[in-house]
């Protein structure tokens, strides 16, 4: 009897068993089972087993290994396989069974690496095939934009990675920010004007000139200039910016059960300060400016376009 | 105490007092206290010059002095009096809103003069208006013209009982070699009946205006001098600041409001205290019996008048009191935004905000919160450390610097020394606009004094009853062009001035906050 014969039927047991046996076989199992058989042989067979992706081998909680038959469906996903580079399928198991557990946080190739123990060139070469086949895709974070990090085809990244409506292209849509901070201004301040026509003494009109965030959203929506559909999150993110700005102010309401946010606009305490209408208040040179020198109050060209004007 | 202020205080002297006195100042500013014979050696004048230069500075309440040695005073230049010559502008001019001609006159002369007596002011003003009247053809004054003197002590007296002019300490003892000023507290804002000879101001008015030789009447009052009260002054002015900061985010109701507040306030509690005394909703109503929604109002203030107004207690409808301290600290801020909204543009402002609200921020927090772009975000922030705006505060676990434990840097704002510097700044672009001011006075002086010159020509001409073509042709001597660049200096003059004036809102500002901050020290 050729050893080979000895070697497959030893395999078809050990399948056997592990249809059995369905949470998986131990080596005590397969050697109760064949006790004729030596250790070296066992080693061979489940190895064979291994690299045709035939059964995985797992670890229990009391580092005892466990053989269990590979589940028909994922070997169905990298289907298409060349036998010569069962090896490499094998790993790109492993890769995408660490980028899977991630979940839309996505991971850094360099992670995934350090997890699977593979070499960088054998993970990239895997994640390359898998991007591909479709299974995986790559996105960089715009938290660092250098950064590619996979995940599975089928999800969408988090918000702290695309950085939510305020990016588009990993960029940070400045423009789009600025119009929004414009519109909502406007939309308060109109309200501010509608406000003082408000009889009823100067609560009612500071009341009515208060604007909850949701209906600053229903607002913006309506005036349709953006495409991006905007949350109650980040129409407050906007509106917050207006309250830095000194243009607006904010100040909480209860409705129903809950509280919410109000905002009004506001006018500055202040006009313009004087200082800031001359041209020492504004001018780039003035800490060079002195009787002497080239940059003198009587030379100053500003002071005298400012005095032409 | 600044290079720049010592820059100012040198021009503001220069411009109302000429060199000798400009130069005197400049030697207190930089050497501090000092005898008479210090102040010689280091300014190189003659005594009689430098002493002559101390005498105008005392008379203006610019210089008080002390025992140095036995026998032998020591001067001390008072610096920030120096640049309220610049605001004589607006306390005459707020006078005249608050009361009237005849006293904008009386204040008027007083600060031309520093100190004055109680006759002097009267018989001057008097002339002077006299002499307006007289200008003004159609003289209705004819019939009071015997009387003016006493509707002129009467203004003075509303002035003086008002505390916006106060008597100037005297010498008790006039032994002494150096004489100590000292006055009582009752007799500060008094002027007894028995210091005016009536009789003797008219005659000496009636003399002025006849004849041309000096008066000989003596006046019973020759000792009690007076000068203006500046802090009083101040009180309305800081008043108006916070009054027209509240009308501009509120209404102008609202002002009202607040006035009667300020107003129950003084009758409890001093005036410069940086927390007044409580006053309650029902004083408030007895001084506004006809505000339909006061209550409304004084809940809207509490809530909106940058933490003056602040409730502390219900008794009497509802307790108040202003905290003048925190009022201006708001302002000042804003002041402060302001400015590096003009200087930096809205984004710096509002990172700046950020940043001085949240005391200490992170760079990422910053572009995160703010939402401006991280590149962006952090160029501004980094400007406004660069100027000064910003600090930065270094936050690492270890000494050693590795690339494991990162350092963490974090961005505050230090605001009393943004203040400060924001100061100095105002009093270099206040050099500045003098500098400007008295380059095109001394560019276009031959052009100025011809027109002075030309318009006295055809005044006396008017006076004299000239013909129309001789007034015509005296005019002629200026060319058009002429005229067109006496105006544009004019206008010119104008802008700087004005400016000037602005810009010293704003020193008032700052100096009230740093005054309060002192106070809560």
């Amino acid at each position: 009897m050729a050893a080979s014969d000895i070697a497959s039927e030893i395999e078809q047991r050990v399948i056997q068993l592990c249809e059995e046996f369905k949470q998986g076989i131990t080596y005590q199992i397969i050697q109760n089972d064949m006790p004729e058989l030596k250790l070296a042989q066992i080693v061979e067979v489940i190895n064979k087993l291994l690299a045709n992706c035939r059964i995985d081998m797992l670890k229990k909680d009391d580092d005892v290994l466990v053989f269990k038959l590979r589940d028909p469906g994922s070997v169905h996903r990298i289907k298409g396989a060349e036998p010569e580079e069962q090896i490499l399928f094998f790993y790109a198991q492993v890769v995408y069974k660490i980028i899977e557990e991630c979940g839309t946080q996505g991971i850094w190739a360099r992670e995934i690496r350090s997890r699977s123990n593979l070499h960088l060139n054998t993970v990239e070469k895997v994640l390359r095939k898998l991007e591909s086949k479709k299974l995986i895709k790559s996105f960089n974070s715009v938290a660092a934009p250098k950064k590619k990090t996979y995940l599975l085809y089928n999800l969408e990244p988090d918000r702290s990675l695309t950085g939510g409506a305020w990016y588009s292209d990993q960029h940070f849509d400045s423009e789009f920010v600025e119009v929004l901070n414009q519109q909502c201004w406007r939309f308060l301040e109109q309200r501010a004007v509608r406000a003082r026509q408000v009889a009823g003494g100067p609560i009612a009109v500071r009341n009515a000139s208060y604007v909850a965030s949701k209906d600053v959203l229903k607002h913006i929506t309506e005036l349709g200039i953006t495409k991006v559909q905007l949350s109650i999150d980040d129409i407050e993110t906007i509106l917050e910016t207006l309250v830095f700005d000194g243009k607006a102010e904010r100040s909480v309401a209860t409705e129903g059960s809950q509280g919410i946010k109000i905002y009004r606009a506001v006018t500055s305490f202040l006009p313009t300060p004087t200082l800031m209408t001359i041209p020492c208040g504004v001018c780039p040179l003035i800490k060079e400016c002195d009787d002497v020198g080239n940059v003198t109050p009587v030379k100053c060209r500003y002071m005298k376009e400012w005095l032409q004007w | 105490m600044s290079y720049y202020l010592q820059k100012v205080c040198y021009k503001i002297l220069n411009e109302y007092f000429g060199n000798i006195v400009a130069k005197v100042g400049e030697v207190l500013f930089q050497k501090g206290v000092n005898p008479l014979r210090v102040i010689v050696t280091y300014s190189k004048l003659p005594l009689s010059k430098v002493s002559e230069a101390i005498a105008v500075l005392v008379q203006h309440n610019l210089v008080t002095w002390e025992e140095w040695r036995p026998g032998i005073p020591c001067y001390t230049l008072l610096h920030d009096r120096i640049l309220l010559i610049l605001r004589f502008p607006r306390y005459v001019f707020l006078v005249r809103e608050k009361f009237g001609e005849e006293e904008e006159m009386v204040v008027d002369v007083l600060l031309k003069e520093g100190q004055a007596t109680a006759s002097h002011i009267i018989i001057t003003s008097c002339v002077k208006l006299l002499e307006a009247s007289d200008n003004d053809t159609s003289a209705s004054s004819g019939s009071n013209y015997e009387q003016r003197h006493i509707t002129i002590r009467n203004h003075l007296l509303k002035l003086i009982e008002n505390e916006f002019i106060q008597r100037c300490s005297s010498p008790q003892d006039s032994t002494k070699p150096v004489p100590v000023l000292t006055i009582k507290e009752e007799d500060l804002y008094s002027l007894p009946p028995e210091l005016l000879d009536l009789k003797a101001l008219q005659q000496e008015i009636q003399h002025r205006r006849t004849e041309t030789t000096a008066p000989t009447f003596i006046h019973p009052d020759a000792n009690v001098l007076w000068r203006l009260n500046y802090d009083r002054f101040h009180i309305e002015f800081r008043d108006s600041e916070i009054c027209n900061s509240i009308v501009r985010r509120i209404d102008p109701l609202a002002g009202e409001c607040f006035g009667a507040m300020l107003k129950c306030s003084y009758k409890v509690s001093d005036p410069w205290a940086p927390v007044m005394n409580v006053v309650t909703a029902a004083d408030i109503r007895d001084q506004l019996k006809d505000l339909k929604y006061l209550d409304q109002y004084l809940k809207i203030l509490e809530e909106q008048s940058g933490d003056c107004v602040q409730r502390v207690g219900d008794a009497g409808g509802g307790q108040y009191r202003l905290n003048m301290s925190n009022a201006f600290q708001s302002l000042t801020y804003i002041l402060i935004y302001n400015i590096v909204q003009e200087r930096f543009g809205s984004k710096a402002a509002r990172i700046f905000r950020l940043i001085h609200k949240n005391q200490m921020m992170e760079q990422d927090m910053i572009g995160e919160v703010s939402m401006i772009g991280k590149k962006d975000a952090n160029l501004l922030s980094y400007r406004l450390l660069h100027d000064n705006f910003l600090r930065i505060h270094e936050l690492r676990k270890t000494l050693t610097p590795s690339p494991a434990n990162k350092i963490i840097y974090l961005f505050h704002v230090d605001m009393s020394s943004v203040v400060r510097m924001v100061l100095e700044w105002c009093y270099k672009g206040m050099y500045n606009l003098m500098v400007q001011r008295e380059t095109i006075v001394s560019d276009n002086r031959r052009l100025l004094d011809k027109r002075t010159r030309v318009d006295s020509i055809v005044e006396n001409l008017k006076q004299s009853g000239g013909t129309e073509e001789q007034i015509q042709e005296v005019e002629e001597m200026m060319t058009p062009s002429e005229r067109a660049l006496v105006e544009q200096v004019v206008v010119k003059q104008d802008k700087l001035f004005d400016s000037e004036t602005g810009l010293d809102e704003t020193i008032f500002i700052l100096q009230m906050y740093l005054y309060y901050q002192t106070q809560k020290a």
